[in-house]
């Protein structure tokens, strides 16, 4: 499950691979041997 | 308008005299300050803060990385007040349309908003951007619904192509990215602001205050900075300089220049001189 990640709660979006996973459905999410997760946040940047 | 290249005709815009009501608008979006302002290369979050709060600016645009779980205060999300300042996401570091359209999906993802500062780079030294892949870029995110606000060089014919494509906003740079030159041709910009009705905001290069004030006195819509305010000797300050030079210039450009002219005209009367005195 993502949910075994411990994401923060806010300031995260998150990819499995390479498809966004929208908030409201990190919890039903289920990953499997070889999926390749991505987990961004914003930084500073002009 | 009669002055050639000093003024951009402003009738086509109905600006009001009163300058309290004088918003930006790209898409939906409707902003109050004409500022936009990186928060990047700042010494501390503090600092930053205290820039954007002396800024007046009410847009800030943000890089999007990969999160550090183990260290999450390397994210802005604690420090950046999302009730005072609309985020916009970049796609800077990207090189190709592919890459900068993943990246302003996870920007909208993350900040649940539809606002794009696209940037398609072509080289890492100059950080020009990438022609083709830019144009290709925003047509892409435009289809996908975003706002999109694109950074590119000032080719007054990409201009067009891209504002045809739909961008929000067309942000050509007055220099190459965080160089502190100015606007090197400001011809171009000029050419530009005739050439497309999409608002144009003038995005990198600005060093100084001045730089701010020329922009928008040749009549863009506003100015995106960063490294001019986080890396000036005394940051807050120019932040404060950066204010003050956009309303500047925002104010002179709806005045209205004077014409240019070679030779001197006296604002004092010439007539009434005492004998004896003045020419013959």
């Amino acid at each position: 499950m993502l949910e075994a990640l411990e994401l923060p709660r806010e300031g995260v979006a998150v990819e499995v691979n390479r498809g966004i996973v929208p908030k409201r459905t990190h919890q039903e999410v289920l990953l499997s041997d070889g999926d390749e997760v991505e987990v961004v946040t914003f930084v500073g940047g002009g | 308008m009669s002055q050639g290249v000093e003024t951009r005709d402003i009738e086509r815009q109905e600006v009001s005299s009163d300058s309290s009501d004088d918003a930006l608008v790209l898409g939906g979006h409707r902003f109050s300050s004409r500022l936009f302002v990186g928060t990047g290369k700042y010494s501390s979050n503090e600092e930053m803060n205290e820039c954007l709060e002396v800024s007046g600016c009410e847009v800030v645009t943000v890089a999007i990385r990969r999160a550090n779980l183990e260290d999450p205060e390397k994210s802005l999300v604690r420090h950046l007040d999302r009730s005072k300042y609309t985020l916009l996401p970049n796609t800077a570091g990207c090189y190709t349309a592919e890459d900068a359209c993943r990246y302003a999906r996870l920007g909208r993802e993350l900040l649940e908003t539809d606002l794009i500062k696209l940037e398609v780079l072509g080289d890492e030294s100059t950080l020009l951007p990438d022609p083709v892949a830019t144009l290709e870029a925003t047509a892409t995110l435009v289809s996908e619904g975003f706002t999109v606000l694109t950074y590119t060089s000032d080719d007054p014919i990409l201009a067009r192509h891209l504002a045809e494509a739909g961008a929000a906003s067309v942000m050509p740079a007055g220099s190459p990215i965080g160089s502190g030159q100015g606007i090197l041709n400001p011809n171009n910009i000029r050419i530009i602001l005739e050439t497309i009705d999409t608002p144009v905001i003038v995005d990198a290069g600005v060093g100084t205050a001045s730089d701010v004030a020329i922009a928008m006195e040749l009549g863009v819509e506003g100015v995106l900075l960063n490294s001019g305010i986080a890396l000036a000797r005394d940051p807050v300050r120019m932040a404060r300089a950066m204010k003050n030079a956009l309303l500047a210039g925002r104010e002179a450009y709806l005045a209205g220049r004077i014409e240019r002219k070679l030779y001197a005209n006296a604002s004092s009367p010439t007539e009434g001189m005492v004998d004896g005195t003045g020419s013959a």
